[in-house]
């Protein structure tokens, strides 16, 4: 059965999220300038509006870093035009999975891992081997 | 695949770098509204895991739990649970079938004994020796017990293998009965809701493998992080409620200004669940939000609460005490509307009847 009561959109007013947000930010890059501690926000639970969202987006803007991450779907990651305060987005296909603030040096997902260097150095020697292999290999014709 | 290996071994393998569990992690914890810093451990927690082997037993359901955890919205990301998890056993998803399917099951239990998770969709048929749901010449129940027995742990998805759901519904012709009251002291996380969000059943699943524990329940054995709430917390249309602003019909004037739906017999304020925040279709809307009260479906024995278009206050002795106590704490304004709307309720389920015919 189809509802004849027509849909509607939740509510678009401003809750003053943004404000709340940025001030909780400040507050968190002093102690980062202060002690080297990060910190995290996200933007996921909170009962944002979409305009709540614009808000805080326009006053974060973009500052000198932005970076596209392709692992499991697309993840972007910009730092704002204040230093050390980050955004990361992580997608699910085309939509926002996770939506994050940052307060650090650099976003962790941007750093690799040493495990992963690890498995990269043998690939890399593997790979050299295999290069040369091929370039030794006598062409048939 | 290496069995023997974790998953950040596996992961490697194919090319994919310890990104993707933190990725993942953020998205877990985000969904759980654990701390950010918990996305971390998640992740160092998955890579560290072995795939976990899962069990998944349908017994009297309509496979719509299997249809909503596999048509998830955000596909990459979250079927990555799928790349965590060997499912060694799935009547619906594998390909084999008959006798090679339960030898298939016998041997992952064999292999995991004390290890593998089961997972089961649907409620089990009681009576008459539970002659009304077999397979393969055996009663759900036999099925159950022998596959539980070596289990680690027991998810029943959906509300039929929470509670009872659909087919334990009055008069429960089956001698329909959840899980829980089969599995013994085995830990049983309740993932409810016809059908359950996929997120909720990603989430519990991530959580255990990461963590080697159940998250924290509620007192129906459902994980907190997405049941700890009602729909009522958390609508869009709360500020109508508050102001006694209700539609009194679907094609008032009240329904299309988006007024509170309570006496249209929204169920929200007595149902737990995350539509409100997570929503259905990748975020795209929810029943209320698209203009129909909720059902309460993640709550025991919703098919009897008197009719889903009848006021919640109105029809309390179906309820449980603690049911009906929220809907009385939580309906405070609404319950005078309740009242007023019977007269509205009547003459609009018999102008849909009429319709009908
Ligand atoms: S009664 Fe239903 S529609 Fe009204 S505010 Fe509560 S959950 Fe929303
Ligand atoms: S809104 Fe209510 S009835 Fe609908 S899916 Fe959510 S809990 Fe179930």
């Amino acid at each position: 059965m189809t509802s004849p009561c027509a849909a509607s959109e939740p509510i678009e007013t401003g809750a003053g999220f943004a404000d709340a947000l940025i001030s909780e930010a400040i507050a968190l890059v002093e102690r980062f300038a202060k002690t080297g501690e990060t910190a995290t926000i996200d933007l996921g639970g909170l009962p944002m509006s979409n305009r709540d969202r614009a808000e805080l987006d326009d006053f974060l803007g973009r500052g000198e870093v932005s970076a596209n991450i392709d692992v499991i779907g697309r993840t972007e990651v910009w730092e704002t035009r204040f230093s050390g305060v980050w955004r990361v987005r992580h997608f699910g296909g085309a939509e926002v999975a996770t939506d994050l603030i940052e307060i650090a040096a650099c976003p962790k997902i941007l750093f690799a891992d040493p495990r992963d260097a690890e498995s990269a150095a043998r690939g890399m020697a593997k790979a050299l081997e295999l290069k040369h292999g091929i370039v030794e290999t006598p062409h048939e014709t | 695949m290496k069995h023997d290996d974790n998953l950040a071994g596996e992961m490697q393998r194919r090319g994919v770098s310890r990104r993707a569990f933190l990725k993942f992690g953020s998205y877990v914890a985000s969904l759980m509204a654990l701390p950010p810093s918990a996305a971390e451990a998640l992740a160092e927690g998955l890579a560290a895991a072995r795939r976990q082997s899962v069990i998944w037993l349908s017994f009297q359901e309509c496979t719509g739990c299997t249809e909503s955890l596999t048509r998830s919205y955000a596909p990459t990301l979250e079927n990555l649970i799928f790349d965590f998890i060997s499912l060694d056993y799935h009547e619906t998803l594998m390909a084999v079938s008959g006798e090679a399917a339960e030898k298939a099951r016998e041997a992952a239990m064999a292999a995991n004994r004390g290890k593998y998770i089961v997972v089961v969709d649907g409620s089990v048929p009681m009576k008459d020796g539970g002659v009304y749901a077999t397979i393969g010449g055996r009663t759900n129940h036999q099925i159950l017990e022998d596959t539980v027995k070596d289990a680690f742990a027991v998810v029943a998805v959906g509300t039929c293998a929470a509670f009872g759901g659909l087919p334990r519904a009055n008069p429960n012709p089956t001698g329909a009965v959840p899980i829980s009251t089969l599995v013994g002291g085995k830990p049983l996380i309740n993932i409810s809701g016809c059908p359950p969000i996929p997120e909720a059943m990603t989430g519990a699943l991530a959580y255990v493998l990461s963590f080697g524990k159940l998250p924290e329940l509620d007192h129906l054995g459902r994980p907190k992080a997405f049941f700890g709430e009602t729909i009522h917390d958390r609508c869009y249309r709360r500020p109508f409620y508050e102001r006694g602003e209700f539609a009194d019909g679907f094609d008032d004037a009240g329904a299309r200004q988006g007024f509170c739906l309570y006496k249209v017999g929204c169920k929200g304020p007595v149902t737990y669940n995350s539509c409100a925040t997570m929503k259905w279709n990748g975020g795209v809307s929810f029943p209320i939000q698209s203009g129909h009260g909720c059902l309460g479906c993640s709550e025991p024995d919703f098919w009897d609460q008197g009719g889903f278009y009848r006021p919640l206050s109105t029809p309390l002795g179906a309820m449980g005490p603690a049911l009906a106590g929220a809907a009385l704490a939580g309906a405070a304004l609404g319950v005078g509307a309740a009242l007023s709307a019977r007269s509205h309720q009547k003459s609009y389920l018999a102008s849909a009847e009429k319709e009908k015919e």
